[in-house]
């Protein structure tokens, strides 16, 4: 058995940009093809892997380990650098790409025994994967109508009997029930053990440890550390969506505040699937209340426990749609778990399953109510999703985000202010102060849904930013008093916040304290 | 190709005919009322003009059409194959060529039956089945060379192309009229007539018919095997050189 030794590995893509003006709406018609920006998706990683060792590639969404695990595969060529490696590779990456629906389980089974180069006849082998894969019961059953975990178990428990010497594997560890993953775990483990090199990527810091010899953690397609999992920075060995659950607990800290200082609380109605049916397909909405996501899209939602979250989302999408009404009615209208702005039509990211901003501006415009809305976003991460549904649209948005953040492909907002890592409250600032007047003076909107993010915070795990709270709340006056001399109505949500729970809250009530003293005329009614 | 990928083609091969036979309710019989229903059509709208011109007209128009028909859905099924499979393609070290020519061989393969059918209706019509019909199987796989060279090149350039589907389209129709499928070049002035002959359908479908219904010639075959021969090389040499820009694209 060799060893794998990769050393230098680039890789660049050109990826597309949409944008509106006149030259390249031509250009598109014409060529069928957007403006286009280079995109770096690996630079110089190197490392190695002896046999029956095991490596885990760690970091955010975006951050390139995907692309690493195609470009070792041989399926992506790449601009610079070598992997050499001289044995059996087998590759379980985009498992839902081999299975075809309409044919049978055995038909499938048999196809992956071919694209997994099992030895021997296929037929034989076909039964072989379907006996493993505990399936041997559905074998006429088109594939189609098994669920998404038990769908997969076909082309892993063909990889798993390929005989290969090294297993490249993209998130897709959790296939299927617990007693089917520690059946796949034990494999692995038996494989590695009589000499195969596992490469896995995941963002459980628990399987990583549970499985890996050494840690390759990415981030913006850069290698931010190799080596012993000991090592690795302490942000990056909370378990998945860690971050997200201790945004959640700072709400009742919030509530609390709010209440003392005179606010109501009250709880919104959720919104209704039509409502949802305005922002989102339904084929998705179909998927979210039936929680029959894959586990790619859960690591793509960052959120492994999507049991719990996905009902949620209506009541997320409600929330907003009744501050923006309240907004309308007094000027002022606040739901501060609001901000799903990572969320597209048919598909959810970043802790984002719907898109509540695009489903209320899309109500309000519906109903006559607004002509001009716009979107205001001062998350530390680009609003892509947000971006995305309303390109082109009579909705403007502005996303002011950190340059280096999260997520790596971005979709061009009507405004964006790229701000650099680690900014501080001067650079910050200015950025905000004059993409938000100049925004304004572009989108001249009736109404405003103002994204205010408490992660930009200098203690926030994934902002970025290094904003103090002081500065924060200096962003929010700015803001809230732009909007106020302008007399255009502002719906607050307040999104994402991964620093403390006490601290987030604190900022959040920092937000909401500046909206209704820049508008005293309000309402002091706040929905959760 | 390794033998490995050549595997991966057959068991591919084998998928994709059985979608495109269970995506409809009647499965094959669908694919033999495709030219059914055109030579219905054409030999009502056409025989008393070319009938003349034609001796056994039907037998005629009826291997043009199986023929054509053939090339049509091949090449327009390979066209998206790429596009169609880019997911495999991301996820599975895997030649650009095998989607492609999975999508030529699971229409050839249905092409094959329906020449089964085609020789069937032919004795049925009268036609004596001779040792000459043999000499469809090297021109027809020359055709089938030919198709997958076009299939190759299509499909590559419709990852940078999207246009390419509707212009294939159309390019097809007028392919339609300018290849001999339901009249005989004896009809055409004798200069149209040797500039039709150029196409490499004209010289395929004129050899399927000189086999099938005489005279029998084997003249038709080493045209049909040098279009497909250069068709092939041009469809491979282009997606390898192509293959770093159409991974990116897909």
């Amino acid at each position: 058995m060799s060893a794998l030794q990769v050393s230098g590995l680039s890789k660049s893509f050109r990826v597309e940009l949409p944008r509106e003006d006149a030259l390249s709406a031509l250009r598109r018609f014409f060529t069928g093809r957007s403006p286009t920006r280079a995109f770096d998706a690996l630079a110089d990683i190197s490392f190695s892997a002896e046999p029956g060792r095991a490596l885990a590639l760690c970091g955010p969404n975006g951050s390139g380990k995907t692309t690493l695990l195609r470009v070792l595969a041989g399926i992506t060529v790449p601009s610079a650098g070598s992997v050499n490696y001289a044995g059996k590779k087998a590759c379980l990456l985009g498992f839902a790409s081999i299975i075809q629906d309409r044919l049978s389980v055995r038909e499938n089974a048999r196809l992956c025994s071919v694209f997994f180069e099992l030895p021997g006849s296929p037929a034989e082998n076909a039964e072989r994967v379907m006996a493993a894969a505990g399936l041997d019961h559905l074998r006429n059953a088109r594939a189609g109508e098994l669920s998404a975990g038990m769908k997969l178990r076909i082309p892993f428990m063909a990889a798993l009997t390929s005989g290969a010497d090294l297993f490249l594997i993209d998130e897709t560890l959790a296939v299927g029930d617990a007693a089917f993953r520690e059946l796949c775990l034990g494999r692995l483990r038996d494989l590695k053990r009589a000499g195969a090199i596992l490469i896995f990527a995941t963002h459980d810091p628990a399987l990583a440890a549970g499985l890996a010899d050494e840690v390759l953690l990415l981030e913006a397609g850069r290698a931010a550390y190799y080596g012993p999992l000991s090592g690795l920075p302490a942000a990056a060995k909370e378990p998945p969506g860690a971050a997200f659950s201790r945004g959640l607990e700072r709400y009742a800290i919030l509530y609390g505040e709010l209440k003392a200082a005179g606010f109501a609380v009250r709880e919104a109605a959720p919104a209704s699937d039509a409502e949802l049916l305005l922002a989102h397909t339904p084929g998705w909405l179909a998927r979210l209340k039936a929680n029959d996501l894959s586990p790619a899209e859960e690591a793509e939602l960052a959120l492994p426990f999507s049991a719990k979250i996905i009902p949620l989302s209506w009541r997320l999408a409600g929330g907003t749609l009744a501050a923006a009404r309240q907004a309308l009615k007094t000027g002022l209208g606040v739901f501060p778990p609001g901000g799903g702005h990572h969320a597209f039509p048919d598909r959810g990211e970043g802790f984002c399953p719907v898109n509540d901003i695009a489903v209320a501006a899309r109500a309000l415009l519906k109903e006559g109510l607004v002509k001009r809305p716009a979107v205001i976003d001062l998350d530390a991460h680009q609003g892509n999703g947000t971006a995305y549904i309303f390109s082109g649209s009579e909705v403007k948005t502005f996303s002011a985000h950190r340059a280096g953040g999260y997520p790596a492909l971005r979709v061009r907002s009507a405004m964006d202010a790229d701000i650099p890592d680690g900014a501080g409250d001067e650079v910050y600032l200015a950025a905000v102060e004059k993409g938000v007047k100049a925004f304004l003076e572009l989108a001249k909107p009736d109404f405003v849904f103002a994204l205010c993010s408490a992660d930009p915070y200098e203690g926030d795990a994934l902002g970025g930013l290094r904003v103090s709270e002081a500065g924060l709340k200096r962003r929010d006056e700015f803001l809230f008093g732009e909007l106020a001399a302008a007399k255009v109505p502002v719906c607050v949500v307040t999104g994402g916040a991964y620093s403390s729970p006490a601290q987030a809250a604190r900022i959040n009530f920092n937000t909401i304290a500046a909206a209704a003293a820049a508008l005293p005329a309000a309402s002091r009614e706040i929905f959760s | 190709m390794r033998k490995e990928d050549l595997a991966k083609l057959l068991a591919l091969t084998r998928a994709e005919w059985r979608l495109r036979q269970q995506s409809t309710f009647l499965g094959f019989l669908w694919t033999l009322l495709n030219p059914a229903l055109m030579f219905a059509v054409l030999y009502g709208l056409f025989v008393k003009w070319l009938g003349q011109a034609q001796a056994d007209y039907a037998s005629f128009l009826l291997i043009g059409i199986v023929q054509w028909n053939f090339f049509a859905s091949a090449t327009s099924y390979a066209l998206s194959s790429l596009l169609r499979r880019s997911a495999l393609l991301k996820n599975y070290p895997l030649p650009l060529e095998v989607p492609a020519l999975a999508a030529v061989l699971s229409v050839y393969f249905s092409h094959l039956l329906e020449l089964l059918s085609m020789c069937a209706i032919l004795v049925l019509m009268g036609a004596r089945p001779t040792p000459a019909w043999l000499w469809l199987l090297p021109i027809d796989l020359g055709f089938l060379l030919l198709a997958a060279g076009a299939g190759l090149l299509l499909s590559g350039l419709f990852a940078f192309y999207t246009d390419l589907e509707r212009i294939w389209g159309i390019l097809l129709t007028a392919g339609f009229f300018l290849t001999p499928v339901f009249y005989p070049l004896s009809v055409l002035t004798p200069e149209k007539a040797r500039l039709l002959a150029f196409s490499p359908l004209t010289s395929v479908i004129e050899a399927s018919r000189a086999a099938l219904l005489g005279p029998a010639l084997c003249g038709g075959v080493p045209p049909a095997w040098l279009w497909g021969a250069a068709a092939a090389a041009a469809g491979v040499i282009f997606l390898r050189l192509k293959r770093r820009a159409i991974g990116d694209i897909l």
